[in-house]
């Protein structure tokens, strides 16, 4: 992995790319991104290999459970929720086969769109509240195969929103636009309000981030027992401070 | 966690997690300890070595009358100068702890006083000649110390204390010496009254037993002896007389004295001649009658001159005038005789009771001696104790007069008192020390209690094990080039503090604990 593919050697292994003409396109600045640790997005940085190892095992788990949505939450507010559903993003969209949808669960603060540095004025309550049109909510970021939806307005009322029928059919219809597509949800986390516990029945798998060092082993046992555990795939050990990282 | 068997490897990740639970105490504590050695107040001491010199005379000569162990007389001597009385005027007199004077009782105030001062003695192992053996140890000599805020009144304080302890000295020993020979010269006062008295009982047993005196009894003897011996001469002389008496009597009756005694032959003739009558016939037989007329004249007769009549012995008498010249010389000569003889009865009855008495002087003899020898005995040991006395009273007096003198053992100040110039107290090097110690027992115990405290997870493996799902990685920390640039600086300037906080260190340190040159000198020699 000396150089990066160029697309016509992508397109002969396979490549598939999407008609983006729909979405808007923003463009990202490296400079911001790095500074924002989306290492994702890079692919020598060291820490990709990690998210890369992360992916294997969801694909593994969803193959064979079936299913391509995925919540990814936390017990706690401030674990690297945001930032590991946008490596993880990143890292699925290099894929040759799979599309990747990176949608903004969080409806009272949407974070992606300022982690990677754009601003955006229309997310997910637009779609719902307002009848936007999915399209004119997806972002094309320049990145082949990923498309977002973040940005926009927040409100108090977020959970009777995740219950709606609305939220149900879009979410449907996220899953089944396109073949081969993953969509990650980043959602509050699920000590911090209701609202994750009723979009776990929305999303087909769960990932749980856990700050290392930091977020008690009761708080994530607690977490993990408010949602249906045949959902979870797994737990992302995150920030840790042994050098050699673990890979299971 | 706990449960864990943790390798150094662990020990050293929780060293490095909790780096800021460890050193933020430390310097804390450190920090603490240093402005205590600043707050802390400055304390002098001044000390005072006091040597205990040996007697100059060698004990041989002059025993002295003080004596014990030189700590055990130390010792007394402190407990009469640490006395309240002593050290209430040593207070008053320098004014000393005017504070708490206000504060605290007096009893407590010199209680202070007495924890302020020291007293050490110094003892080496002595060898005694005399005595053999293993070393013992002995004090030669002691130091005194005061310790106190100011530097001046340490000095002086301390060398009241010394000199109260010479003067102590001085007065027990003179007063102890003096007291010994006025014991001794009580006792032998006593004991010369003894003697006196045993001596006049002596005179009186004399007196009393003048001639019973076992010294007599020689002279008793030889004087018991000697009257014998005259007894027995005297008795001698008696038997010789009493011959002499009897060979005259019979002398004297051979010659009649007179004619009438010719009357008398024939009375007594015709009185036997009756008595044969007498046993043949009754008296009124005629020839009985006629016998007694005859002998009625007879006595008729012989009653006219009854001496001359008498017959029988011849005796002196003076208004008989015998006419027989023989008769007359031979009378003369027996009563002579006779006068010696009485003569000799009358001596020898004196010289028998004089024996007696000897007897019984030479027989009371032995008992007399025994009381007298009891006496004697007492007298005997009175004198000897008496001599005893005496001598000891002159060796008394000799040696209250080498106290007197100062040449018993005695104290003398071979190092008075400095001027202290720097403090005893604070220790600054024990306090930091000890406040590096704590600081280090307090960051270590943060860092564990924090350590056990944590709930938080670290290892993935207890996270599935708890939660039966598997943990799928383990991102690591992801450092930006931001957050390395930001680390720089960060070094950068806890760099430059750590220097300014050395050299503030330092610069203190120099100037309040030790100058740096002699810590490097001392550094250097220790090395």
């Amino acid at each position: 992995m000396s150089q990066e593919f160029t697309q016509k050697e992508k397109e002969n292994a396979g490549w598939v790319s999407p008609n983006y003409s729909k979405s808007r396109t923003v463009h990202l600045d490296p400079a911001v991104l790095a500074d924002n640790r989306c290492v994702g997005i890079f692919p020598y940085a060291r820490e990709a290999e990690v998210y890369k190892v992360l992916r294997t095992q969801i694909l593994e788990a969803t193959k064979e459970k079936g299913g391509n949505t995925i919540m990814i939450t936390s017990a706690l507010p401030g674990e690297g929720k945001t930032l590991t559903a946008i490596n993880l993003a990143f890292t699925f969209s290099r894929l040759f086969e799979q599309t990747v949808l990176l949608v903004d669960g969080d409806l009272r603060q949407q974070a992606i769109h300022k982690t990677l540095g754009f601003t955006s004025d229309k997310g997910l309550i637009d779609h719902l509240v307002d009848d936007t049109p999915l399209s004119d909510l997806m972002i094309w970021p320049g990145i082949d195969k990923l498309t977002l939806i973040s940005g926009g307005r927040s409100v108090a009322e977020s959970t009777e929103l995740i219950q709606s029928t609305r939220m149900r059919d879009l979410v449907n219809e996220m899953k089944t636009r396109y073949p081969d597509r993953y969509v990650f949800f980043d959602v509050p986390s699920i000590l911090g309000g209701a609202d994750t516990l009723d979009f776990v029945s929305l999303v087909d798998h769960v990932v749980v981030v856990v700050q290392y060092g930091v977020t008690p082993v009761d708080a994530v046992k607690k977490a993990v027992e408010l949602i249906p555990q045949e959902k979870v795939i797994g737990f992302v050990l995150n920030r840790s401070e042994d050098r050699p990282a673990h890979r299971d | 966690m706990e449960e864990d068997v943790k390798t150094i490897r662990d020990y050293l990740d929780i060293v490095k997690r909790r780096r800021w639970a460890i050193v933020l105490p430390l310097c804390g504590v450190f920090l603490l300890s240093f402005i205590v050695t600043l707050v802390l107040p400055r304390i002098y001491r001044s000390t005072s070595t006091i040597l205990i010199e040996e007697q100059d005379i060698p004990p041989e000569y002059v025993k002295t009358t003080v004596t014990g162990y030189a700590e055990q007389r130390l010792q007394s001597i402190s407990q009469r100068v640490m006395s309240s009385q002593r050290l209430g005027e040593v207070i008053k007199r320098f004014n000393l702890y005017p504070d708490l004077r206000r504060k605290l009782t007096n009893d407590e105030v010199i209680d202070i006083m007495r924890k302020d001062i020291q007293f050490a003695a110094i003892s080496v192992d002595v060898v005694d000649r005399s005595r053999g053996g293993a070393p013992t140890p002995m004090t030669i000599t002691f130091t005194l110390s005061y310790d106190g805020r100011s530097p001046q009144m340490v000095q002086q304080v301390a060398n009241v204390l010394a000199s109260l302890y010479l003067e102590e000295n001085l007065k027990t020993r003179s007063e102890r010496a003096k007291e010994a020979s006025k014991f001794l010269d009580e006792e032998t006062r006593t004991v010369q009254d003894q003697l006196a008295q045993v001596d006049a009982k002596i005179a009186q047993f004399k007196e009393k037993h003048v001639n019973e005196l076992p010294e007599l009894v020689p002279i008793n003897i030889q004087t018991l002896d000697r009257v014998e011996r005259d007894i027995d001469m005297l008795r001698q002389q008696l038997r010789t007389a009493k011959e002499r008496e009897g060979y005259l009597q019979s002398q004297l009756a051979g010659i009649p004295v007179d004619a009438s005694s010719q009357d008398r032959i024939l009375l007594k003739e015709l009185k036997a001649k009756l008595v044969q009558l007498k046993s043949r016939y009754s008296d009124k037989h005629p020839d009985v009658k006629k016998m007694k007329a005859e002998i009625a004249e007879l006595e008729q007769k012989v009653k006219v001159d009854p001496p001359r009549a008498t017959g029988g012995r011849a005796r002196f008498q003076p208004d008989d005038q015998p006419d027989n010249p023989a008769y007359i010389s031979f009378a003369a000569q027996l009563s002579s005789v006779q006068a010696e003889i009485s003569t000799l009865q009358r001596q020898i009855e004196d010289l028998n009771r004089k024996r007696n008495d000897y007897y019984a002087r030479i027989e009371a003899s032995p008992r007399v001696e025994e009381a007298y020898k009891a006496l004697m005995a007492e007298r005997t040991n009175i004198q000897a104790k008496f001599d005893d006395m005496m001598k000891k009273t002159m060796e008394a007096r000799v040696a209250q007069g080498l106290e007197k003198e100062q040449m018993g053992e005695r104290f003398t100040i071979i190092d008075p008192a400095r001027l202290p110039e720097k403090p005893v107290k604070p220790n600054v090097p024990a306090i930091l020390l000890i406040g590096i110690f704590l600081g280090a027992g307090a960051g270590i115990g943060t860092a564990a209690l924090k350590e056990y405290n944590d709930r938080s997870i670290r290892d993935p493996n207890k996270l599935t094990e708890l939660l039966r799902l598997p943990v799928l990685v383990t991102v690591p920390v992801i450092v930006t080039a931001r957050d390395v640039l930001r680390q720089r600086i960060m070094r950068k300037r806890f760099i430059t503090v750590a220097i300014a906080a050395c050299v503030i260190v330092l610069i203190l340190f120099h100037f309040l604990v030790m100058d740096l040159v002699i810590l490097w000198a001392r550094l250097t020699r220790r090395l």
